[in-house]
């Protein structure tokens, strides 16, 4: 079924929905730029390549294939559905029929996207003869025949956890792999950023490391969503400079792309309808026209929320039933299979997701997107919406503004949507202690001679130190392995997995079981004593947060309100990176060490969200070692304002920046927090600090340091343009935590910071 | 009841300071093994080299390393090798010590010719654990590997086979309490090992490798008495056996295809009268299907029957027997017209 057009037009024709449209964006149908195969081609792979169809390249294929051709490291940053796959399946394959010894490792960031690729692949390779020999190897390869695809596999498609725990300490079983490893393909390459990204930066050097063993050097070829940083994500994963192909040839047919921003409700307070229940009329109408409709929720809560809510819209109507599903991390795996199934056979019409379906998880085409919330990053919001229409029939997609300040800023700056993309994706593969953690790792797999670099870094005083303990021994100028353990084993690439708490249903006392998992960050956060959690869209009280055991202990009810928890943060300068002396400020960048703490949590009632009261938390406080951008104010400013206003203008400003950054560096919200000081021991004036929740940091705060003029200008006009009085969610924060004067104040220390 | 060793010499590997690998040889007196038709028979199904290798040139292979879970990181330090001496009732043990990980290349060129000569390895759990580590030894230090895949008897299968219905665990230990009958004194525990060597390397005191050279001494000489006890329980008088080694020899010989030893198994564990009726079932389907003999199979199914009154199986196979039987009867004095 495909989307009915009359159906658009409802949203035209409603006043009441087209009041709220701020902006209606179609991508008119673009005619393909297409270029023939390259004359060296082998001529049984053009051959495969026609009988599916595929008679010329498109431009941007037909350049990849060039580079790759001369030895470059490539990055292709073309569009969603642009074929990028055959932009390193052909060279691939090509290598591969010419000299059938050649061997290429793909990695994709999970298991089911390799699954998807792999029978892709196969559908190529198929018609070669003799074939081409494709696996996949992860967690779920069976044991017997994984020795066949060490030994025989020409491509062979994996994770970067299987690479790291299963691989790479494995290489000599490896060998034929290794020596003759000429490609390393590394698709979503957006998606290695934050933690993830500066493990397998580090997994990536150890895989260079034993392939250098192995006399060779393979060339990597990688694949991107577009961001504003590719070249240098690239090299930091493959080492070496490279080539960005951006300028896509592929057609593309009508898309609809809607910005929605709900009603005020409250001019004052610059309130605004809840972006869930617009999100659930949107979706309503959507699903009652007939459209397959996709509706994305930025976290576990709203998706539970929204699918309550959107059950009960659609289910218990006049029309026949239209059955719709929730899917998010937190689900069992057989679950989330059914429900992909049912996605794919069309009996379910509509589901409610987290960004878990994001990725290339095949449910099919849908018509329709919508999305309850900004999803945080441009190249995100780019895949959600493309999982409507692919396949070039129309599609439209919702983005329904929260008052969250990003959510607002895209929805009234278009142009920073639709312009040229300005995120950044950060990896920092020197945090120490990721980078430890992989040393430690590489010696195991390869003894490190003395003064031997991890690429290009000295990691002589981590030898000395690993050998001081006993783990290595030294004999001859060599670090020889000489610990028991099997260091990849206890090392995550995803943050902290293993931290994760547990959250038991003892409703039933005869019969407890567990029905979710929570990470350890945010634990403190959402299943502290007295927390609301939801699961299943079903509330759960928690009774009991067992912090040693990391379980909470929680019990079904029924009640008409939420919790939403506080974090109270004490921060010290360790030491100073890089400053940069302002007329009006200094900006500086550094390590920090943090004391935080979850202090309060706030009752609120659902649909109103009205405040209904506090309760008090009482669990350890956290220390961290990190990384922190900050600016300290010139005293002139201090001076020409009052100390109320200041104390509120800094925490508004700190707010503004907070929500700024991740408009520039892509980062989920709880990967910053900010610490106002009125008068910081460090700097002796007021300052605002940004700093990183990972230990050690992960990047994001350099490039903080090195945008911040653009950061600071954003924040500007965040509070500036905000249609609120003083202040609300979407600017500054609610006049009830930043003060009446918040937001006034905020703008004049803003207007002299960046001269306005 | 563990064979004595005769005498122990020591000495390092080659001449000179440069010698990083030291040689503790001795040698004891205990029978040639003598593996016989029906156990070659089995290893064969498995690899048919193993069906007429010469036992003189037999390799009898442990390990002690500095790890237990594999990977490139675990580096073997001692190696205890034993073969068959020329003279009569005469073994050689040698045991390769790593004295400095920088001397491995040393310790694998010593291995490899030993390794490339002999005409099977013998080992407890190599096939999963000694054998790819070696391997991958040679690899990391870029050596040719000596043998790529030598034709291997690793004991842990067939003693499967043979114990594992009766033991809890099929550990060499376990092995050694309840098969072969005798308990270690001074031993350590294999999970120390590692840091026997640890200490070692820290306090370059050869006498803390001392009960380690010990332990694994043991487990080659436990690996020599239970192939002298496979040898014997596959290939030696079935009176001998229990009746759980005799089913365990039948299941054996059921997987490795060697149907007239497995019968000649269950037909023995039926004259003793066994409780279990397994053995009576599998015999009466081989008379049903194979033999067509229906009168023995009716008596093998009734004798089962008695053992389980009750049993729904049994009965419809009783019953398809009888009809079957009587049908043949038909046919037979049909023929007979």
């Amino acid at each position: 079924m495909a989307l009915d057009p009359s159906l658009l037009s409802r949203f035209k024709i409603d006043s009441r929905l087209r009041s709220n449209i701020t902006y209606w964006h179609v991508t008119p149908p673009r005619v393909a730029s297409y270029a023939d195969f390259p004359e060296n081609i082998h001529p049984d792979l053009i051959k495969a390549l026609k009988g599916r169809g595929i008679t010329q390249l498109y431009s941007h294929q037909a350049v990849a294939i060039d580079s790759v051709a001369k030895g470059e490291n490539v990055v292709i940053t073309t569009p969603t559905a642009s074929g990028k796959t055959l932009c390193y399946n052909l060279p691939v394959l090509d290598a591969i029929l010419k000299d059938r010894s050649t061997r290429a490792l793909y990695l994709f960031p999970t298991k089911a996207l390799a699954q998807d690729q792999l029978d892709e692949l196969l559908s190529l390779t198929g018609a070669l003869d003799p074939p081409v020999r494709v696996y996949a190897y992860d967690g779920d390869t069976p044991q017997d025949i994984r020795k066949m695809v060490r030994t025989n596999g020409n491509i062979v498609l994996t994770n970067p956890d299987m690479l790291h725990t299963g691989i790479l300490p494995h290489h000599t079983k490896w060998i034929k792999l290794f020596q003759s490893l000429r490609f390393v393909v590394i698709d979503e390459l957006h998606q290695y950023r934050g933690v993830f990204g500066s493990h397998a930066a580090n997994v990536f050097r150890r895989l260079r490391r034993i392939a250098r063993f192995y006399g060779s050097e393979p060339q990597f070829i990688m694949c991107s969503a577009t961001i504003s940083n590719p070249s240098e994500l690239a090299e930091a994963m493959s080492g070496k400079k490279a080539t960005v192909i951006s300028e896509s040839g592929a057609p593309s047919g009508e898309r609809h792309f809607v910005f929605y921003n709900p009603p005020l409700v409250d001019r004052e307070l610059g309130i605004r309808r809840s972006c869930l229940l617009e999100a659930k009329n949107i979706a309503s109408v959507l699903g009652r026209g007939g459209a397959k409709t996709i509706v994305f929720a930025r976290s576990r809560l709203t998706t539970e929320l929204l699918l309550t809510y959107i059950k009960e819209s659609l289910e218990k109507g006049v029309l026949p039933d239209i059955t719709v599903r929730g899917y998010r991390g937190g689900y069992l795996p057989r679950e989330r299979r059914e429900i992909e199934r049912g996605l794919r056979d069309g009996s379910v019409k509509v589901v409610v997701a987290t960004n878990a379906l994001e990725l290339g998880i095949d449910i099919g085409d849908m018509d329709a997107a919508v999305m309850a919330g900004y999803p945080g990053t441009i190249a995100s919001t780019w895949q959600q919406a493309g999982r409507a229409g692919r396949s070039c029939s129309p599609s439209v997609a919702f983005l329904v503004a929260s008052s969250s300040p990003l959510d607002q800023y895209v929805v009234t700056h278009p142009d920073y949507f639709f312009g040229k993309n300005p995120e950044n994706a950060l990896v920092n593969p020197n945090n120490p202690y990721i980078m430890w953690d992989h040393v430690k790792c590489a010696a195991f797999e390869l003894p490190f001679e003395k003064g031997e670099r991890f690429e290009d870094v000295d990691v002589s005083p981590a030898l000395t130190h690993l050998a001081e303990q006993g783990i290595l021994h030294e004999a001859e100028g060599r670090y020889y392995w000489m610990a028991e353990s099997f260091p990849a084993e206890s090392i995550s690439l995803r943050s902290a997995s293993s931290e994760n708490f547990v959250v038991i249903d003892i409703t039933e006392a005869s019969s407890p079981r567990v029905i979710g998992e929570v990470d350890r960050a945010s634990a403190p956060l959402l299943i502290h004593d007295d927390a609301i959690y939801i699961h299943e869209a079903q509330q759960y009280h928690i009774e009991k947060l067992d912090w040693q055991e990391k379980k909470a202990y929680a019990r079904r009810v029924n009640v008409d309100y939420y919790t939403d928890a506080n974090l109270a943060v004490d921060l010290r300068v360790i030491h100073l990176n890089e400053t940069n002396v302002h007329p009006t400020y200094q900006a500086a960048w550094g390590g920090v060490s943090i004391v935080a703490r979850a202090t309060i949590f706030k009752k609120i009632r659902l649909h109103t969200h009205e405040n209904i009261g506090y309760g008090t938390i009482t669990l350890p406080e956290e220390q961290l070692h990190t990384d922190a951008f900050w600016f300290a104010l010139d005293p002139a400013i201090e001076k020409s304002m009052a100390p109320t206003s200041l104390q509120s203008g800094l925490q508004a400003v700190a707010n503004l920046v907070a929500n700024a950054a991740p408009l520039f560096v892509m980062c989920d919200p709880k990967d910053i927090g900010v610490a106002p000081q009125l008068k910081s021991p460090f700097s002796g004036a007021p300052t605002v600090f940004v700093y990183e929740t990972y230990p050690g940091g992960t990047g994001l705060s350099q490039k903080l340091y090195q945008l911040h003029e653009s950061v600071l200008s954003a924040a500007y006009n965040m509070a500036k343009n905000c249609e609120c009085l003083a202040g609300c969610p979407s600017c500054v924060g609610p006049a009830e935590e930043v003060g009446v004067e918040g937001k006034k104040a905020a703008i004049a220390i803003l207007e002299a910071l960046t001269g306005k | 009841m563990s064979p004595g060793v005769l005498k122990w010499e020591t000495a390092w590997l080659t001449e000179g300071p440069s010698s990083k690998v030291l040689l503790r040889r001795g040698s004891l007196e205990a029978p040639h093994l003598g593996i016989g038709k029906r156990l070659r028979g089995y290893l064969a199904s498995f690899d048919e080299r193993l069906r007429n290798f010469d036992e003189s040139r037999l390799l009898l292979l442990d390990l002690e390393t500095t790890g237990l879970c594999g990977g490139t990181g675990t580096i073997p330090f001692l190696a205890g090798i034993l073969v068959p001496d020329g003279a009569r009732s005469r073994w050689q043990l040698t045991q390769y010590f790593l004295v400095t990980p920088a001397g491995e290349k040393q310790f694998l060129e010593a291995l490899a010719p030993l390794l490339a000569g002999a005409s099977a390895i013998v080992s407890f759990n190599g096939k999963r654990f000694d054998w790819p580590v070696l391997l991958s030894r040679y690899v990391l230090n870029k050596m040719c590997p000596p043998v790529d895949d030598p034709p291997h008897i690793d004991l842990l299968y067939p003693a499967r086979r043979l114990w594992s219905k009766a033991l809890q665990s099929v550990a060499l230990q376990n092995l050694e309490e309840r098969v072969l009958g005798f308990r270690r004194r001074f031993d350590i525990p294999s999970a120390l090992v590692p840091s026997y060597y640890q200490m070692f390397l820290a306090s370059r005191q050869l006498g803390v490798m001392y009960p380690v050279f010990a332990h694994n001494v043991q487990d080659i000489f436990s690996m020599l008495l239970l192939a002298m006890r496979l040898s014997e329980s596959f290939d030696g008088e079935y009176a001998c056996l229990s009746e759980l080694e005799l089913a365990g020899l039948a299941r054996a010989c059921k997987r490795a295809g060697m149907d007239a030893e497995r019968l000649d198994c269950l037909r023995n564990l039926v004259e003793r009268n066994v409780f279990e009726i397994l053995p009576y079932v599998e015999l009466a389907k081989y008379c049903e299907h194979k033999a067509k003999d229906y009168a023995t199979a009716i008596s093998l199914v009734k004798r089962a029957l008695r053992l389980a009154p009750g049993n729904v199986e049994l009965q419809k196979r009783l019953h398809r027997l009888q009809r079957k039987s009587e049908s043949w009867a038909r046919g037979a004095s049909h023929n007979n017209h």
